[in-house]
C-alpha cells in the first residue's frame, strides 16, 4: 500500500498523458515495458522512509512538487554554452542534452574514430529499436522503486555509447546534461547505455549543469556493460542548479578482468542522490568507486552503493568523502555482498565525513555481507570536525584562519579530486571547491569557532 | 625585543603561569628549563596566542607593542615562530603549497613582494641546503608519514624559510636520536644572528651542548625562579631541580 497517494495520483495522470507521444510508442516490447512500469508504480508507489534504502533521504519536498515531463526547452546557443559551461581546453567528443533531449547543435561528434558508436536514444528508437530490447530487458531491473519505474515509463531519449572490441578511444567522451529555465517545473528522464566490447577502453565524463535557475527533477538511469578486459573510467560531476533534485541509478555489469573506475563529485543541487548497483560477474573484475560531496545550505547528498561479488578473485574498492557545511546533510549507505562462489575476493569500503557546522548531519552505514570463506574485506567510516591542532599549525605559520580552513578542507577531499586524471576537469572541480570554501570561511557567521 | 611582565595565564581556568617576568634582547638565545608541569609549554603556546590559553593578567610586549590580544596569525606576521614539540600531520595538504602560502603571507605582512613560482622554488632549495633537509620530503604532504626526526627537521626548515624575529623551540630535542639532534642543532645554529632571538624550551641540558644559550632560566610553579648563564644548565644536569626548588621554598 502506497504511503504517497497524492504523488502517485499526479504521476498516474502525467504518465497516461505523456505515454502516447513518446518516441518508440509504436514498438511493442517498449510499449509493454512502459505499461508494466506504470503498473509497478501504481502498485508500489514511491519509496518512503520506512524503507531502509530511503530512511535518511527525505522525499517530502520532492514528491510534493508537480513535475511534468520536460520538452527540449528553449534553444541554447553554442556560444552561450561555450562561454558559460564548457571546460576550457578539454579535448573531448562532446554530446549535449538539453532538458534530457539530445541537442545536435551543441554536440560535436562528427570526427568519431572507427569502432565507437554514439547515438541519442530517440534516434535509435526510430532506426533500430530492437538493439535496445536486450539491453533494457537484461541489464537491469525496470522498477527497483517508484522512481526507476517512473523513468522506465517516461524515458524516450538519452545516450547510447558502444565501443567495439579492442578499440581504445583516443579522447574522452563528454556528455553534458543541461537544464534550462521554463514555465513549469519539469522532470528529465534521460537513459544512458554504455557498452564496451572485449578489451575496449573508454574515458567517459558525465556532467550535469544548468543555465539560469530552473527548477527540475533529473531522474537518470544508467546501464553499463563491460565485456572481458574492457576498461571504463567514468567521471560523474553533478553541478545542478541549487534548487534542483537529482537522482541517478547506475547499473554496472562487469565481466572477467574488466575494470571500472568511477569518480563522482556531488558539487551542487538541493537533493542529489547517486545509487550504484555493481555486479562483478566474471573472475578478476576490478571496480573502484570514489566520490566527494560538497554539501551546503539545506542540501542533501546521498550515495548508495551495492557491490555484488559474484565471481572469484574480484577486487572492489570504495572511498567516499564529504564536507558538510551549514545545515547540509550527507547520507552514505554502502553494501558489499560476497557470494559463496566468490573466493579470493578483496573488498574495501571507506566513508569519511567532515562536519563544519553544528547543524550539519551525516548518516553513514557501511555494510558487509559475506558468504565465501576465503576473502579479504574491510569497511569503515568516520565523522569528524575540523582539527584544531591542524588549524593552529597553519595559522602559526602566518596563514589567515579562513585560508587555513580552506586548505584543510581541500586537503581532506583532495584525495578524491586527485583521482580525476583529466587536468582540465580536475582544475574545474578544484575551483568549484575553492570558491565554496572561500565563501564559507570568509563569512565569520558560518565559520565554526 | 620581547618583554613579558607579570604574566598570569592558564588553561580551562587552571592557572599555570603565575607572575612570569622575562626580558629577551635582540639576538639573544634564552633556554627555559624546568621540571614537568612547570609551565614551559604553556609559555610557548601563550606567546603564539593559541586559542584555549587565557591570559588573566600581565603584558606581553613584542618590540614595544602590546600583543596580548593578537591572533595567532598576527603574531606570525610580526615574526614570532613556534617550532612545535609535536608537529601535526596535514594529510592532503601539499608541503610546497603550504610553504608558499605561508611564506608569501609573511612577506606580505613585512611589506615585501611575494615570490613567484620560480623564485619560490629557488628559495626553498637554498634553504633546504642550508638546514640539510631532504628536498624529497618537501614534495609530500605536510609531515604526513614523516618520522619524528623528519618532522622536527621540517620545523627548522620552516623557521629558516620564514626568517622569524623570535623563534620559540618547544622541546625540539624530544624524541630525537643523537644524530638527528646534531643535525637539528646545526640548522638552528645556522640561523643565529644578531637580530634573531630564540627561546629554547627543553628538559635536558644535552641540547644546550649543541645550541649554546646566552641565558638559562629555570621555570617552576609558573614563575622563573632562577636565571643564569649556561653554567646553570650544567649545575641542573648535575644536581637536578630539587635543590633549587628547596632553596626557593626555604
Amino acid at each position: 500500500m502506497s504511503e504517497t497517494p497524492a504523488a502517485d495520483a499526479w504521476y498516474r495522470h502525467v504518465l497516461a498523458d505523456a505515454q502516447p507521444q513518446l518516441s518508440g510508442s509504436d514498438v511493442p516490447w517498449l510499449r509493454e515495458m512502459r505499461q508494466q512500469a506504470c503498473r509497478d508504480l501504481a502498485q508500489k508507489g514511491f519509496p518512503d522512509r520506512k524503507q531502509e534504502a530511503w530512511r535518511y533521504s527525505p522525499l517530502g519536498g520532492l514528491l510534493a512538487k508537480h513535475f511534468i515531463p520536460a520538452d527540449s526547452g528553449h534553444d541554447v546557443s553554442l556560444s552561450e554554452f561555450t562561454d558559460e559551461l564548457a571546460l576550457s581546453g578539454l579535448n573531448s567528443y562532446r554530446l549535449v542534452f538539453v532538458n534530457g533531449h539530445y541537442s545536435p547543435n551543441l554536440s560535436d561528434q562528427d570526427k568519431l574514430p572507427p569502432g565507437i558508436t554514439i547515438t541519442d536514444i530517440a534516434t535509435l528508437l526510430q532506426d533500430a529499436p530492437d538493439e535496445l530490447a536486450a539491453i533494457y530487458q537484461d541489464y537491469a531491473p525496470q522498477s527497483i522503486n517508484g522512481f526507476t519505474a517512473m523513468h522506465t515509463a517516461l524515458s524516450d531519449d538519452g545516450l547510447y555509447i558502444r565501443v567495439a572490441e579492442n578499440v581504445q578511444v583516443d579522447r574522452p567522451v563528454e556528455v553534458v546534461f543541461l537544464s534550462t529555465p521554463g514555465e513549469q517545473a519539469v522532470t528529465s528522464v534521460p537513459g544512458i547505455v554504455v557498452s564496451l566490447g572485449e578489451n575496449a577502453n573508454l574515458v567517459w565524463l558525465e556532467r550535469y549543469q544548468s543555465l539560469g535557475r530552473p527548477f527540475y527533477f533529473q531522474n537518470v538511469v544508467t546501464r553499463v556493460n563491460l565485456e572481458s578486459r574492457a576498461s571504463l573510467t567514468h567521471y560523474r560531476i553533478v553541478e545542478e542548479c541549487a534548487d534542483a533534485y537529482h537522482l541517478s541509478t547506475i547499473h554496472v555489469r562487469q565481466h572477467s578482468a574488466s575494470r571500472y573506475r568511477a569518480v563522482c563529485m556531488h558539487l551542487k543541487g538541493a537533493w542529489v542522490r547517486s545509487d550504484w548497483h555493481v555486479d562483478l560477474l566474471g573472475e578478476a573484475a576490478q571496480c573502484t568507486l570514489s566520490g566527494g560531496c560538497l554539501i551546503a545550505g539545506q542540501q542533501l547528498s546521498d550515495i548508495h552503493t551495492q557491490v555484488r561479488h559474484m565471481a572469484p578473485a574480484c577486487v572492489s574498492d570504495e572511498n567516499f568523502k564529504s564536507v558538510v557545511l551549514g545545515a547540509g546533510r550527507m547520507v552514505f549507505d554502502g553494501s558489499i555482498h560476497v557470494a559463496q562462489q566468490a573466493q579470493y575476493t578483496a573488498a574495501t569500503m571507506r566513508n569519511d565525513n567532515l562536519l563544519l557546522s553544528e547543524n550539519a548531519e551525516v548518516d553513514t552505514k557501511p555494510q558487509l555481507e559475506i558468504y565465501a570463506d576465503n576473502v579479504k574485506c574491510s569497511h569503515g567510516s568516520t565523522v569528524g570536525q575540523m582539527d584544531m591542532e591542524q588549524l593552529f599549525y597553519l595559522r602559526s605559520r602566518g596563514i589567515d584562519e579562513s585560508r587555513a580552513r580552506n586548505l584543510l578542507c581541500q586537503g581532506f577531499i583532495g584525495e578524491i579530486v586527485q583521482a580525476i586524471t583529466l587536468p582540465e576537469l580536475q582544475d574545474h572541480v578544484q575551483q568549484v571547491l575553492d570558491m565554496a570554501f572561500i565563501a564559507t570561511f570568509s563569512d565569520p557567521a558560518t565559520a565554526d569557532k | 625585543m620581547l618583554s613579558i611582565k607579570n604574566l598570569h595565564a592558564g588553561v580551562d581556568n587552571t592557572p599555570i603561569l603565575k607572575g612570569l617576568n622575562l626580558e629577551i634582547g635582540a639576538g639573544e638565545v634564552h633556554a627555559i628549563m624546568g621540571p614537568n608541569g612547570s609551565g614551559k609549554s604553556t609559555l610557548a603556546h601563550v606567546l603564539t596566542g593559541r586559542d584555549g590559553y587565557q591570559v588573566s593578567a600581565g603584558d606581553v610586549l613584542f618590540n614595544n607593542e602590546l600583543i596580548n590580544d593578537f591572533t595567532v596569525e598576527q603574531r606570525a606576521h610580526l615574526g614570532i615562530f613556534l617550532a612545535m614539540q609535536y608537529p601535526v600531520e596535514l594529510p592532503g595538504v601539499n608541503n610546497m603549497i603550504f610553504l608558499k602560502e605561508s611564506l608569501n603571507r609573511i612577506l606580505q605582512a613585512r611589506n615585501e613582494a611575494p615570490l613567484d613560482a620560480v623564485g619560490f622554488i629557488k628559495r626553498v632549495n637554498e634553504v633546504a641546503r642550508k638546514v640539510n633537509m631532504d628536498p624529497a620530503l618537501l614534495k609530500r604532504n605536510v609531515n604526513s608519514g614523516f618520522s619524528g626526526g623528519e618532522k622536527k627537521r621540517n620545523e627548522i626548515f620552516q623557521m629558516a624559510l620564514l626568517e622569524p624575529k623570535l623563534a620559540i623551540l618547544d622541546e625540539t630535542d624530544s624524541g630525537l636520536d643523537i644524530d638527528a639532534l646534531r643535525i637539528v642543532s646545526e640548522g638552528v645554529n645556522a640561523l643565529r644572528d644578531r637580530s634573531r632571538s630564540m627561546i629554547i624550551v627543553t628538559h635536558y641540558q644535552r641540547l644546550l651542548d649543541y645550541i649554546e644559550p646566552d641565558f638559562v632560566h629555570v621555570l617552576a610553579g609558573g614563575r622563573i625562579i632562577r636565571s643564569g648563564d649556561k653554567t646553570l644548565a650544567l649545575e641542573l644536569e648535575d644536581k637536578g631541580y630539587s635543590w633549587l626548588l628547596d632553596e626557593v621554598a626555604a
